[in-house]
């Protein structure tokens, strides 16, 4: 299938250095260009990073063949409530190996400093969610007009791909859920998931 | 005519603005006379008003008004000859450029419910005096009128009729949220606790135009304070020398934008004063509050707390619900507004810092987070990117109360092993160094938990369920540590962090007993060990060491508050940490199994094998005080001071110093103790200090001189427990 990804399906590209393909899905209107053109210019000097975008999950066919994605991002703002609904979505067609640390959420507040009076959606609505669907994945607010801001969270999601990548020897993203904590009051996918529909 | 310019060079048409305004007071006075008398009939063409109505409120709108301007304007409005719509309008210019006079505001006041103006234009009047009441140069006299607003509430019944009749009208709600933290003994009803903006701004787009006038001349102004300055700077020298010594040093407009950067608190003002009481005020000294503290009356506005330490005496000495729900009140509001109702600009993000700073001053004064800061922190930790106000986040998290474990972890503890995993390694640092203070306040809770006093610093969770969570979060701190080393290393910040944790942990535990004592996971032990820097070495033995302590103390405390008998297992499974170390460090039998209790640092038998094959017969004294790689260098140059002071040495050792060489030329337990002395003696060198290698010496000579028959503190442990449940 053309439009199945997941992280092991392809060889890495034989390149020299440190390199990685992030995936950033979400709608037209999060700036996932903005973003991503941020990510590469401020990881210039750690890895060379490639950003491909997609507007939701599954990815349409492709003729061509598609590069291996390293990491996946999805792209939310606070401001639109549609892109929440193309995450929840998009993450239940994502391959269950991205849940395992090669996938996060980078929330946005808007396109100008916007009043939280804006927000269409709860962040307490979006981290039950993720809570719930994809269990302890990484979610990181950004406001895309803060550069210090920016700089501070590429950092941070850089730090994942690192170890998503095998960059960091001996560490996996599996070591890095070492110390966390289950419930068992938590709610069951059997509320979440909706039933198919034949 | 004013010759001032703006920022961007123009000239202030103020001319024109007089003009205006002088052609609407002339306007409002025919429109009167007419009215009295018939016979005026030259009144002003309607479409002429409206025109210069205009014209003002563009101009307004721009360069704003002065002082003088906007009484003027006001006086006009008051007059309410004008009819009621160009009137309306007319407010609309009502612009400042500057602090407004107190007296405008109290001029509405004075106004209110008479007629002219109309009510509409009343109504349109205060929700300007809401938008620049922060701009007022004074609010002590509007302040004596808060009956006069309340009167037109019908707040002298408290207004429960008004609640009862309009039902949860959430401005109203938000007022008897204030008086109940004043009287909750006469506000009886319950408050719902919202996070929707009780009192919004009235009109955003009109603050909007009056923050934009406002910002273009606080430039404008510091310009022209400057100006003022050098004037003053030619008469006299000596105000020059005062003026740099207190704003010039800054630059005035520094000076007045780092002001507009920090939260306002109120200052220390007690109005509702009886002849007996006494007030903060008066109090002049640490000595007046001692003797007045009984007396004292609480200030007005409670957050002054913020910024007056002896009012913060005041309130530890005195702690009461509803002071701190007060205190609570204003500092919520104040959150709410810096972070949900304002933009996130540099300006509001630098104000919150400076409120969280004043916090934090308060909460390690007084020895508690209020609650509203609990709730603060758990919302911000969700979003928080982990760097802006760094500081004052984790030293407020060392203030959280307890909880359940399972609440805590969900609440504080998972968001932030989140931001551990991607941050740095000094936020790590400081992450881990944030556990440990937050450990030794829970443990100081459980221990006011037995006393009678600071009953309202007490938690909610019961003893077991107390020492439940600090078991918990020991042995969650244990893992995150242990992820820190793998992560990161064995890096020698992180090694810092994690001792210092295990140092108040030991000592705590020395002190105390809440439960089983709590050892260190073995890897987190041998990682310190093991390490090539000598300081995680020595630390790491001397928590060992205080855990031998505090389990021979634990026995003779059977009896008291929360102490438990150990099971046997858990003593020889620590008995064989001690085993190890001595083993390795003064035995020269690393990686030994056949002692009792040792574990050969729970290596397996191939493992052995494979680092024998490496260090040959030497694997024994590999890890040995003089070989080791953390100690070599220091063994190096002890033996090196050895050889000089010793005149009987002819011969200096150029390789490392190992057994056979040492013993060779000296006695090899002298030179040992000799070796520790000299560690030790050094202050400035923390390596030695009290740690288990002197200590274990000290005992080696007592209970065995002879080295081949070195006790460890294994046996010392074994027989103190020997009475211990199996």
């Amino acid at each position: 299938m053309n439009n199945a990804f997941s992280p092991f399906n392809q060889l890495p590209r034989p390149e020299i250095g440190r390199n990685a393909t992030v995936l950033i899905v979400g709608p037209p209107s999060v700036e996932k260009a903005k973003f991503g053109e941020q990510m590469i210019n401020i990881l210039a000097n750690e890895m060379t990073i490639r950003i491909r975008t997609a507007e939701s999950l599954p990815l349409p066919s492709a003729s061509t063949p598609r590069p291996r994605i390293d990491f996946v991002l999805f792209m939310l703002s606070m401001t639109q409530a549609d892109s929440f609904e193309v995450f929840k979505n998009s993450v239940k067609k994502l391959n269950e190996e991205y849940f395992l640390g090669r996938c996060a959420v980078v929330v946005t507040q808007g396109k100008r400093l916007e009043k939280v009076t804006h927000y269409t959606f709860e962040c307490a609505e979006l981290e039950y969610f993720i809570s719930n669907v994809c269990g302890d994945m990484h979610t990181f607010y950004v406001n895309l007009t803060d550069q210090v801001n920016v700089q501070v969270i590429v950092g941070q999601i850089n730090s994942l791909i690192e170890v998503a990548c095998g960059y960091k020897r001996g560490i996996t993203p599996a070591l890095l859920r070492a110390t966390e904590l289950y419930e068992s009051s938590y709610t069951s996918l059997e509320e979440i998931w909706e039933p198919k529909r034949e | 005519m004013n010759t001032a310019q703006t920022t961007e060079g123009q000239p202030i048409p103020d001319h024109t603005i007089y003009e205006k305004i002088d052609f609407l007071k002339e306007s409002a006075l025919l429109i009167s006379l007419a009215r009295v008398d018939a016979e005026i009939k030259e009144t002003p063409i309607k479409s002429d008003i409206k025109d210069n109505i205009a014209a003002l409120i563009e101009l307004a709108e721009w360069y704003g008004l002065d002082n003088m301007q906007l009484e003027q304007v006001m006086d006009v409005v008051l007059d309410g000859e004008l009819d009621e719509r160009d009137n309306n309008r007319l407010v609309k210019s009502l612009i400042p450029r500057d602090k407004v006079q107190e007296i405008m505001a109290i001029h509405v006041l004075g106004h209110l419910g008479r007629s002219p103006p109309e009510f509409t234009t009343q109504a349109l009047l205060l929700q300007w005096v809401v938008i620049v009441y922060k701009l007022l140069d004074s609010h002590e006299e509007l302040q004596l009128l808060y009956g006069v607003v309340f009167h037109y509430l019908e707040f002298d019944t408290l207004s429960l009729d008004l609640q009862s009749r309009i039902g949860d009208d959430p401005p109203l709600m938000g007022l008897l949220t204030v008086y109940k933290g004043y009287f909750p003994n006469l506000v009886l009803i319950e408050i719902p606790k919202s996070r929707k903006l009780i009192f919004k701004c009235p009109d955003v787009e009109w603050k909007h135009i009056i923050d934009e006038v406002q910002k273009r001349w606080s430039n404008e102004a510091s310009l022209s304070t400057m100006e003022s300055q050098q004037t003053a700077l030619e008469f006299s020298e000596e105000l020059s020398e005062e003026l740099s010594s207190e704003e010039s040093s800054v630059g005035p407009s520094v000076a007045k934008k780092r002001k507009t950067r920090h939260v306002e608190i109120p200052q220390t003002r007690t109005l509702d004063v009886t002849e007996k009481s006494v007030t903060l005020e008066e109090v002049g000294s640490f000595k007046d509050l001692v003797s007045n503290i009984d007396k004292l009356q609480l200030p007005s506005q409670l957050a002054a707390v913020l910024d007056n330490r002896m009012l913060q005496h005041m309130v530890a000495c005195n702690p009461d619900e509803t002071t701190k729900a007060r205190i609570s009140h204003w500092l919520y509001q104040c959150i709410m507004e810096l972070l949900y109702w304002s933009d996130q600009t540099p300006e509001t993000q630098e104000k919150l810092g400076d409120l969280l700073g004043k916090v934090v001053r308060m909460t390690e004064f007084m020895k508690e987070l209020l609650p509203v800061f609990n709730g603060f922190l758990v919302k911000y930790i969700k979003c928080w990117d982990g760097k802006l106000h760094r500081k004052h986040i984790f030293q407020l998290l060392e203030y959280v109360k307890p909880e359940p474990f399972d609440d805590f972890y969900r609440t504080f503890l998972a968001p932030l092993k989140r931001l551990f995993c991607v941050s740095s390694v000094t936020w790590k640092a400081r992450l881990l160094r944030s556990y440990t203070g937050l450990l030794k306040y829970w443990v100081f809770l459980y221990r006011l938990q037995g006393s009678s006093r600071h009953q309202n610093m007490e938690t909610q969770l019961g003893p077991a369920e107390l020492v439940k969570s600090i078991n918990r979060l020991v042995t969650y701190v244990d893992r995150v540590a242990l992820l820190a080393l793998e992560v990161e290393n064995d890096n020698v910040e992180i090694q810092h962090a994690i001792l210092l944790f295990y140092e108040a942990l030991s000592s705590l535990q020395l002190e105390h007993s809440w439960g089983r004592i709590i050892i260190p996971s073995s890897a987190t032990i041998y990682r310190c060990f093991f390490s090539v820097s000598g300081m995680p070495l020595s630390r790491i033995c001397n928590v060992v060491l205080h855990y031998k302590e505090a389990f021979d103390l634990n026995d003779q405390r059977i009896g008291q508050r929360g102490v438990i008998r150990h099971n046997r297992d858990y003593l020889n499974y620590f008995n064989s940490f001690v085993m190890d170390l001595c083993n390795c460090i003064w035995r020269n039998r690393a990686f030994n199994k056949v002692d009792r209790n040792s574990r050969g640092f729970q290596l397996e038998d191939e493992t052995i094998e494979v680092i024998k094959g490496i260090c040959g017969e030497q694997v024994g004294s590999s890890f040995s005080l003089t070989l080791a790689p953390a100690l070599s260098a220091y063994s190096k140059d002890c033996f090196k001071q050895l050889e000089r002071s010793s005149p009987q040495i002819t011969r200096m050792l150029t390789c490392p110093v190992t057994y056979p060489v040492a013993k060779e030329n000296e006695n090899y337990v002298e030179s040992r103790i000799a070796y520790v002395e000299i560690g030790k003696g050094d202050s400035e060198d923390t390596l030695f200090q009290d740690a288990l290698l002197f200590h274990s010496q000290d005992i080696q000579l007592t209970v065995a001189p002879n080295t081949s028959q070195f006790v460890g503190f294994a046996e010392i442990v074994d027989v103190s427990s020997a009475t211990t449940t199996m």
